[in-house]
């Protein structure tokens, strides 16, 4: 939590941010469309990474942190404010891009394996190819393991909030947790293992 | 390197998802979707004026319809036509005969499609409604 915490970066006053974003909100929804540009200001980066983090695919997370604010545009009458506008955005963006996951199975668009991937980040130079490799492990969990996963590790949002945008209870938010860090393990240590078999041949 | 000890995977784990930097937004995103708001927005304010302009429209109708059936009902026009004008039980005779027989001739056919035409466009507007709503959901 400690090293999350660290790594989490500043967020700034929560209070006066959300009292703006609120004040933007209404703005918008009396005709200014001025001011939900300066929502996208506020939050396209954490939209698009969460976007990047469920299909890693820069392309894909640029189209999907597009349709996530347009679909927050045209869905913006129903917010009423009673959570921040930022968990309701994160639950817009959550919802666009599982439906992107469930039509990309549907289409039998199968992303590479973690493996593979971490392979080509490895030739490539680029980071550890095992923190590649557990990364992409994420996004190949069912769809709301990775989901919380994803919600937890972008910055460190309290598992309060996260149950608020996945609307599911606490306890129940915990113990999807819980199964997800299991399930995340398991499909790691089997990857890697793959993974020396592959680099020994 | 891959063939670290199991039992500090969780802790590998940790620090790759924790480690994992935020990547820069991509250029010229913001612009992009501020251009397709905007196209969300006047697409919103046309509909809205649409439905406008179809809810006042139907209301003209029926206002209409129910102005012409007050006028019947309060100025009596039968008992007016027959008393207060010179000659007008003769002219209401008169009236009342050509409508009775125009109606099955071409008048009748006028008055019926008129009726279907006024119906197809309600159920058009209904549909448009419903879609328009979907739509925006």
């Amino acid at each position: 939590m400690t090293v999350l915490a660290a790594a989490i970066p500043a967020k700034g006053p929560i209070g006066m941010t959300e009292e703006d974003d609120l004040a933007l909100v209404k703005r918008t929804t009396s005709g200014d469309v001025e001011a939900f540009g300066e929502l996208v200001r506020r939050h396209e980066q954490i939209v698009y990474n969460l976007a990047f983090r469920f299909v890693r695919d820069p392309d894909r997370a640029e189209d999907m942190a597009q349709e996530a604010f347009l679909k927050a545009f045209r869905l913006l009458d129903g917010f009423r404010g009673d959570c921040n506008f930022s968990t309701w955005l994160y639950r817009v963006t959550c919802s666009v891009c599982l439906t992107e996951l469930r039509r990309l199975k549907r289409r039998r668009e199968v992303a590479l394996e973690p493996r593979h991937v971490a392979r080509a980040a490895a030739e490539r130079q680029g980071p550890s190819e095992e923190q590649e490799l557990i990364r992409h492990c994420v996004s190949k969990l069912p769809e709301r393991y990775a989901a919380i996963i994803t919600l937890y590790y972008l910055r460190g949002i309290p598992y309060e909030e996260i149950a608020e945008i996945m609307e599911v209870p606490l306890g129940t938010l915990k113990t999807w947790m819980h199964r997800a860090r299991r399930q995340l393990k398991q499909m790691v240590e089997k990857e890697l293992a793959e993974y020396d078999v592959d680099a020994s041949e | 390197m891959m063939s670290t000890p199991a039992n500090d995977l969780d802790a590998r784990i940790e620090e790759a998802l924790v480690g994992e930097p935020l990547r820069p937004v991509p250029f010229g995103l913001r612009r992009r979707i501020d251009t397709r708001i905007r196209i969300a927005a006047v697409a919103q304010r046309e509909r809205r004026h649409l439905r406008n302009h179809l809810v006042f429209g139907a209301l003209l109708v029926l206002g209409m319809f129910a102005g012409c059936g007050f006028v019947f009902v309060a100025v009596d026009l039968d008992e007016w036509l027959a008393w207060s004008m010179p000659g007008g039980m003769g002219y209401f005779d008169y009236l009342v005969l050509s409508l009775s027989m125009a109606w099955s001739a071409w008048l009748g056919t006028v008055v019926a499609w008129s009726a279907a035409a006024v119906f197809a466009v309600a159920v058009l507007a209904a549909v448009s409604l419903r879609r328009l709503r979907h739509v925006r959901n």
